[in-house]
């Protein structure tokens, strides 16, 4: 029987065991079940914003015609909106259902993902069927799209797929993912100053930063086709950055810096006193990152990643509850090539986990400014260790 | 190409005796313009209705001295740690300090003055030139006392025979002015010392601590402001003796590095004891510990928490109560200043 779990079946360069096939089909049974679960959740956000807009482009035809559609509010790209156009117009199950098949659909993509980072990394599909495993039963993963019925998990699955394909040094395809996922969503650009390091360190060229307008427009081509102009297809992101669906407060249950000096008072000022900060701290961290001498590893270039988000979203104001999920799938990825930095996920996922269950539930338990104490120290585990790595790069340079 | 533009961007540049990096260049004026739009943000936040220009005036004052407090972090943390990268950042750093962008250009109590010679202070002292440090001190104590902070460490360095006695008498002129100033019996009417007045006017109550977060958040602020403020001179000036007698009892090499952090220390330790503390207190504190910060990078906590703490008590003056329990925020204070003392023993 133990013989038989760890028989080996070579599939092309791929060897797995009989063990791996059947914790795949584990995870997977598990990951859907999960999911079930959580169908009948009605959040928020699907009554107030989702409805409507899907009922809007039913009105407007659904489909390609369905883009066509005049919203009174939307922050969402082509992209998106063309799914949600289709699940209009979709003659089965309900849009709530529809929406949230789509977004486990990506769960899928992000965790074949990870199990492929992983694969590479281990050499062994055991750990990368684990990876797929974790990722899947992350709480933030699990109930982002199955609960929540968001689709942040769409932009995050190119983005791994990004990763897997800079890990393997192949920046055509990672910066052709991240230009994909650009197109959905603008909070890629949270991980764009790891990009410019990489660019830095002669990891990718600035051509290839050309797929980020290249996959945008490609992205807007239905909506084009549909009658609308190129103009109000470009200005969607200027009107997210511009935050005025969010100024009621500096930070909408995320734990970040404002959860310690107060989230509703000076909304203008703090504001834009905030990007300017976030800013100031991005600079820093570049000019420190771009100017020192280091070779940039797996786990430096995760790590960084991680920093960097995590600068991003501490500083900047009107930040989401879901906005760490780069960080929370960075840091599941991040277990894996360096097993000591286990509470990295623990402690990330923790933090943005608790923002999620005040917006679910309703209920808020632990103070959110202890969130943001744990979150601080994450962010300066992350800078020591950085540190420490490139001062150890330089010793070791220098015999 | 890609390369050409890596290898320009990071190549030195000479100016005379100085070179530079267009990198550098660039970290140098993206963070100042970055400060000014942080202040600019800001700017519009008027602290006391019916104070007249006093503070628009002060703002722009605080605004010129923000400045020169990076550029003199520029230099002395190049000139102490021989690294200019770390000068740069340090520069940057402090145009960003959310403590001091806030004190400037939302408040704009003009307490970046007397700062600035207080780190100049530090910066003499730790170039070996006290007598030097200590006028500057004296300036500092004369533009507002919370620079006596710093004066058990010269006090300290008086016992080791590092300080000249004669020097003493500018903190001393300086206190006296400061005092003739306050009270108004010197007919010189210093704009930041009327909005200080201004400022307690609107207090009403005398509290122990103004949302400083000191053993008082912990005990209470508002009960036996006589006898505990009374008390706490007392214990304050005897805590100040102790450091500097600590300080010279001690056979540890009296290093920059020790130095710099006793400094800190001395600042922090001061006003947690100290009654009548306003929420701006800490900002020797802040200053010296972003130096200490780059001087010693195992140390980059302290700055950071100080600066956190510092600046929950400006929010609780500027949205009239904390968003964390101050009696937490003193706690973690305290375990800040125990650690620096743990290097001491």
């Amino acid at each position: 029987m133990e013989n038989g779990l760890f028989k080996e079946i070579q599939i092309k360069n791929i060897r797995i065991k009989i063990l791996d096939i059947l914790l795949f089909f584990l995870f997977t049974v598990s990951a859907v079940l999960m999911r079930y679960s959580l169908r009948n959740v009605v959040a928020g956000d699907y009554k107030m914003f989702f409805e409507p807009w899907v009922a809007t482009l039913r009105e407007a035809g659904g489909g390609i015609r369905g883009l066509a559609a005049e919203f009174e509010y939307v922050d969402y790209t082509t992209p998106y909106l063309f799914i949600l156009s289709c699940i209009s117009i979709c003659p089965f199950l309900n849009t709530l259902l529809l929406m949230k098949i789509v977004s486990i659909f990506f769960d899928f993509v992000a965790a074949f993902a990870v199990m492929a980072i992983v694969y590479d990394r281990k050499k062994s599909m055991t750990y990368g069927v684990i990876g797929y495993g974790i990722f899947l039963m992350a709480p933030t993963i699990l109930t982002n799209g199955a609960m929540w019925a968001q689709c942040d998990i769409i932009f995050t699955s190119f983005i791994l797929w990004s990763l897997y394909f800079l890990l393997k040094d192949k920046p055509v395809p990672a910066m052709a993912f991240y230009g994909v996922a650009f197109a959905f969503k603008l909070q890629t650009l949270f991980l764009a100053p790891l990009y410019v390091i990489l660019w830095m360190k002669g990891k990718v060229k600035l051509k290839h930063f050309l797929f980020l307008p290249l996959m945008y427009f490609i992205g807007i081509i239905p909506s084009l086709i549909a009658g609308k102009s190129l103009w109000e297809l470009i200005s969607v992101y200027f009107f997210q950055a511009n935050g005025a669906m969010d100024i009621y407060a500096l930070s909408h249950k995320f734990p970040n810096i404002y959860q310690l000096i107060g989230t509703d008072t000076f909304l203008f000022e703090y504001a834009d006193a905030g990007i300017w900060l976030t800013l100031g701290a991005l600079m820093l961290l570049l000019y420190t990152f771009a100017r020192l001498e280091y070779e940039l590893d797996p786990v430096m270039l995760l790590r960084m990643g991680m920093f960097l988000t995590m600068t991003v979203v501490f500083f900047l104001p009107h930040m989401h509850e879901r906005y760490a999920i780069l960080v929370d799938v960075l840091a599941i990825v991040y277990v894996f090539f360096d097993s000591k930095g286990f509470y990295v996920p623990v402690i990330t996922l923790l933090c943005s986990f608790a923002g999620y269950t005040v917006y679910l539930a309703g209920t808020n338990i632990v103070p959110l400014f202890i969130y943001t104490i744990l979150f601080l120290f994450l962010m300066a585990d992350h800078g020591v260790f950085l540190y420490k790595r490139i001062r150890r790069g330089k010793e070791e340079a220098h015999g | 190409m890609d390369k050409a533009i890596r290898e320009f961007l990071v190549k030195e540049i000479k100016f005379k005796k100085y070179s530079l990096a267009p990198l550098d260049i660039l970290l140098l004026i993206g963070t100042a313009v970055a400060g000014v739009c942080l202040r600019e943000s800001v700017i519009a936040y008027v602290p006391m209705e019916d104070a007249g220009s006093v503070f628009q005036q002060l703002k722009l004052f605080s605004m010129i001295f923000d400045v020169f407090l990076a550029v003199l972090m520029l230099d002395t943390v190049t000139g102490i740690t021989g690294n200019k990268i770390k000068g740069f950042l340090a520069y940057g750093v402090m145009l960003l300090l959310p403590v001091l962008a806030a004190g400037s250009a939302m408040w704009g109590m003009g307490d970046q003055v007397y700062v600035f010679f207080a780190l100049l202070s530090i910066t003499y002292t730790l170039k070996g030139k006290g007598n030097i440090g200590l006028c500057s001190l004296g300036i500092s104590i004369l533009l507002n006392a919370n620079g006596l902070f710093l004066l058990p460490v010269f006090l300290g360095l008086y016992l080791q025979k590092e300080v000249r006695a004669a020097a003493f008498l500018a903190p001393l002129a300086g206190l006296l002015g400061n005092r003739l100033l306050v009270t108004g019996i010197l007919p010189v009417r210093l704009s930041f010392i009327q909005a200080e007045a201004l400022l307690k006017e609107s207090r009403g109550e005398a509290l122990l601590s103004y949302h400083y977060p000191n053993i008082y958040q912990i005990f209470g602020m508002d009960k036996f402001v006589t006898e505990y403020s009374q008390a706490a001179f007392w214990f304050v000036i005897c805590l100040g003796v102790m450091i500097a007698v600590l300080m010279a009892l001690s056979k540890k090499p009296l290093t920059k590095e020790r130095l710099l952090r006793l400094f800190v220390l001395s600042a922090m330790v001061i006003p947690y004891f100290a009654p009548f503390m306003n929420e701006r207190s800490g900002m020797i504190a802040d200053v010296a510990a972003v130096l200490l910060g780059f001087v010693m990078l195992h140390k980059f906590y302290v700055p950071l928490v100080q600066v956190i703490i510092s600046y929950v008590a400006y929010s609780a003056y500027f949205r009239g109560e904390s968003v964390m329990p101050m009696a937490l925020v003193a706690a973690v204070s305290l375990v800040l200043i125990m650690d620096l003392i743990r290097e001491e023993t």
